[in-house]
């Protein structure tokens, strides 16, 4: 009796270093403690969304070197941009900090002319769209991984989405099949327009962030993804990161991050 | 519970027999010697205490009685117990975990057929799950269930035996008494607590795969406005386990207040009927002391059934999940059939479909690659390129049609490294390798030099994914890899994607020169460069060939020309 006493006490020390580990700090999410409102505005039209950052900060944890100082930038209502530079350049974390998926040190993201802050980010987030480099697909049905349990997607939204992602055939073979953790049973380019597809759904959002969309892609499947791309932009506000030239030169306006001296060039 | 849930233990048993029956059976002799000297030492004991009490009422009797046989008889068997408990632990846990490793290399066996990889590959955490917990769920059958069991029989029955001596009536009653509630305790509590043990596996089990997707799937869950969602989806599954763990918490105190009931009815029982039967002088006092200690401690391998049947749901559930693993094997492998003289690869008319799809990956196709012959498979994504490759690397088995390879290494599109030494992550394609041979693969995948320069050599840790490695570097070692598999075909699937091209062109044309010691080289791409090696393109599209252009010949630079420059 008194050894598994012994032994469960060794488990349990076990599990609350396992748990001290956990709790170390990590990156805080700017208002992931807020439950988003189911956007009223879900059926409405989308309208395009201004965007810009003011006197940005911000610094990786744990790092000293700033990767943002003092950054500005400002983005009209319905313009489409591509951020070009090399990698570790910011591409990433100016979109991070922009979905406020990580927060600025100092500065100020403002979104049609609102502060992102804690209050408001989760309803803010509403009305935009990720297109990820490495998409999480979720254990279940394609169409599950689209509507991502949003309830006002509708089972046409779903099909209009699949349809611009050219994703439609994919899903008919597919049925109600499982796609497994991490996309297994989709090829790279399936699982993108899977991602381009989930963006699609949300008819509300008015502004598409996208993370080097065309990246690993064959010339085909990219050059399919950059026209979905733009056709699902049109009339919405257009952010995309990509080292992809063909993609940047249908933007209506290229930005350089230079490494050294993290400012625009144009 | 049903019979038929029992029917699943059944190969487990069979495996459990199988792998070390000698150790097992041991280890259950020695667990009854443990209890049996128990029960003789706590009766003896009994006796002498009373009858030295008795005899020292007077002195004639005082000088009479007989101390150093029973104390003698008392330290054999203090000692015995000890001694065989200590051994009886040793031996129990030793053939049990011995099992389970042999269990796991089953499994492995079993998972390494084609097919169950991919299925493995769909839901890694959950079977990752299934592969500990499960088999760790498999040890309380044989230390908590079987062994239990047959050493509380056995003291049942020796008990009767022993009280038998001094009125069978007793014995029998007695015999009764414990054995009837000794195991209908374990198997009520076995039965209510199958459900919730049950339950608990499958919420650990959901609660593991939602807090994956709840910290994977973060961003996509912040943009559909699911953050909360998930949270509470976690915690509904946490809560769920935990409302199973009270359930069976309760049953199993119910349990040991039924066994601590039944027990002071026992004994309040020996006691008066031991004293009623010395009193009509059929027994004396010492031994009446004997059959009330040997009753008292008959029942404690009873109480040691408890655990066993609250994990027996628990078990049951791992034993249905694994039981199909372990009996269906080699019956399913595939392998694909040695191909003509001078060809290196073949397909005869093959369809293959992926389970659940209605399209054909892969319809009617046939070709076939000369031995030493270099070709390149081209098509978007999609088009069937990948799972051709699968075919000839045996990892999937085509509905219809004939596949046929020499021996060949695949080098697929993602980086397999594991969370290991350099050396270790090399030995997985040549076990028997030396570190002089690991070199001079690393040295023809162009790593050689950076090896050299790391203070610990080949034996450098890696992280997951080959976490401080980059891109470049970790694909160069799974070339080396290929290189030091030595087969004579060599299956690249995007070879470089993801490099630069300077660094592609160097992996590609190191490749390029050990393949051209007549080993056939089969590329499946959609990048210029890959392609450029080949002296032969199939441009595939929906799982069929529609060009095959050779170098020199018109369409050949045309179908280069349309694939992705870099």
């Amino acid at each position: 009796m008194l050894s598994s006493v012994w032994h469960d006490r060794a488990s349990g020390e076990a599990a609350l270093s396992a748990l001290d580990k956990l709790a170390e700090d990590g990156l805080p999410m700017v208002g992931s403690e807020q439950a988003a409102a189911l956007p009223a505005a879900a059926s409405t039209k989308a309208h395009p969304v201004s965007v810009e950052f003011r006197d940005l900060g911000f610094v990786h944890h744990g790092s000293r070197d700033p990767v943002f100082e003092g950054f500005n930038l400002s983005i009209a209502p319905g313009e489409h941009v591509a951020l070009l530079g090399p990698s570790g350049s910011g591409k990433s974390t100016l979109l991070a900090l922009l979905a406020g998926l990580a927060e600025t040190r100092h500065g100020r993201i403002l979104i049609d002319d609102t502060t992102l802050d804690d209050a408001n980010a989760a309803q803010i987030r509403t009305r935009m769209a990720w297109i990820g480099q490495n998409p999480h697909l979720f254990a279940g049905s394609i169409a599950g991984n689209i509507r991502l349990h949003r309830n006002d997607v509708s089972r046409d939204a779903v099909a209009d989405a699949l349809r611009l992602a050219a994703l439609d055939h994919v899903a008919e073979a597919h049925g109600n099949a499982m796609i497994g953790e991490n996309g297994a049973g989709l090829s790279g380019g399936e699982a993108l327009r899977l991602t381009l597809a989930r963006a699609a759904a949300n008819r509300s959002a008015g502004l598409i962030i996208a993370d080097e969309p065309t990246a690993h892609l064959d010339h085909r499947t990219a050059s399919d993804i950059t026209e979905a791309l733009l056709t699902l932009a049109s009339g919405r506000t257009l952010i995309v990161a990509t080292h992809d030239p063909r993609l940047a030169e249908r933007m209506d306006r290229v930005i350089c991050l230079n490494e050294d001296f993290r400012e625009i060039v144009r | 519970m049903r019979a038929g849930k029992f029917a699943n233990l059944g190969p487990i048993i069979r495996l459990f027999w199988r792998e070390r029956r000698g150790g097992l059976l041991a280890g259950a002799a020695l667990s009854a010697a443990t209890v049996l000297a128990g029960i003789a030492l706590l009766g003896v004991s009994g006796w002498f205490v009373t009858a030295a009490a008795i005899a020292g009422l007077t002195t004639a009797t005082a000088l009479a009685f007989d101390v150093f046989a029973p104390s003698a008889a008392i330290r054999f068997l203090a000692l015995s117990r000890t001694g065989a408990r200590y051994f009886e632990r040793l031996q129990t846990h030793d053939a049990t975990l011995r099992v389970l490793a042999g269990l796991r290399v089953s499994l492995f066996k079993g998972f390494a057929a084609p097919g169950a990889a991919k299925a493995l590959g769909l839901r890694p955490a959950r079977l990752l799950f299934r592969l500990t917990a499960d088999v760790d769920a498999l040890d309380s059958l044989y230390l908590r269930v079987l062994v239990p069991s047959f050493v509380a029989v056995i003291a049942g029955l020796i008990t009767i035996a022993a009280l038998g001596a001094l009125s069978w009536t007793l014995a029998f009653a007695v015999g009764a008494a414990i054995i009837i509630p000794g195991l209908t305790i374990p198997v009520l509590s076995a039965r209510f607590a199958e459900k919730p043990a049950r339950r608990r596996a499958h919420a650990q089990e959901a609660l593991r795969a939602r807090a994956v997707d709840l910290v994977a799937g973060q961003s996509e869950l912040a943009f559909a406005g699911g953050l909360q969602d998930q949270r509470a989806r976690v915690a509904t599954a946490d809560t769920r386990e935990h409302a199973s763990d009270l359930v069976l918490n309760r049953i199993e105190t119910n349990a040991g207040f039924g066994f601590d009931v039944v027990t002071a009815l026992i004994l309040s029982g020996v006691l008066l009927a031991g004293a009623a039967l010395a009193a009509a002088g059929t027994v004396t006092a010492p031994l009446a002391a004997l059959a009330l200690l040997i009753a008292f401690a008959a029942l404690e391998p009873f109480a040691g059934l408890r655990r066993g049947a609250m994990e027996l749901g628990r078990t049951l559930l791992a034993a249905r999940r694994l039981s199909p693993r372990l009996d269906a094997e080699p019956a399913s492998r595939f392998l694909p059939a040695a191909p003509k003289p001078g060809n290196a690869l073949e397909l005869d008319n093959v369809t293959m479909r992926y389970d659940g799809r209605a399209r054909a990956a892969v319809e009617g196709l046939s070709l076939a690659v000369k031995a030493g012959e270099k070709v390149a498979l081209i098509g978007a994504s999609g088009a069937g390129k990948s799972s051709i490759m699968s075919l000839f690397a045996g990892e999937i088995a085509p509905q219809t049609g004939s596949v046929a390879a020499l021996d060949a290494t695949i080098l697929s599109q993602r980086t397999e490294l594991f969370q290991d030494s350099l050396r270790a992550n090399l030995k997985i394609a040549a076990p028997k390798a030396d570190d002089d041979t690991m070199m001079a693969a690393l040295d023809a995948a162009g790593l050689g030099e950076t090896v050299r320069a790391l203070p610990e050599g080949l034996d450098t840790d890696l992280g997951e994914q080959g976490i401080g490695l980059s891109g470049g570097q970790a694909r160069r070692l799974t070339l080396a890899r290929l290189l030091l598999r030595d087969t004579p075909v060599f299956l690249l699937d995007e070879p470089t994607e993801g490099l630069d091209g300077k660094t592609a062109r160097d992996v590609l044309s190191r490749i390029n020169v050990r393949a051209g010691e007549g080993r056939t080289l089969l590329v499946a791409t959609h990048i210029r460069r890959e392609a450029e090696i080949a002296d032969r393109l199939l441009v595939i599209n929906s799982g069929r060939i529609i060009a095959a252009p050779e170098r020199g010949e018109p369409g050949f630079d045309a179908a280069l020309a349309a694939l992705r420059p870099d």
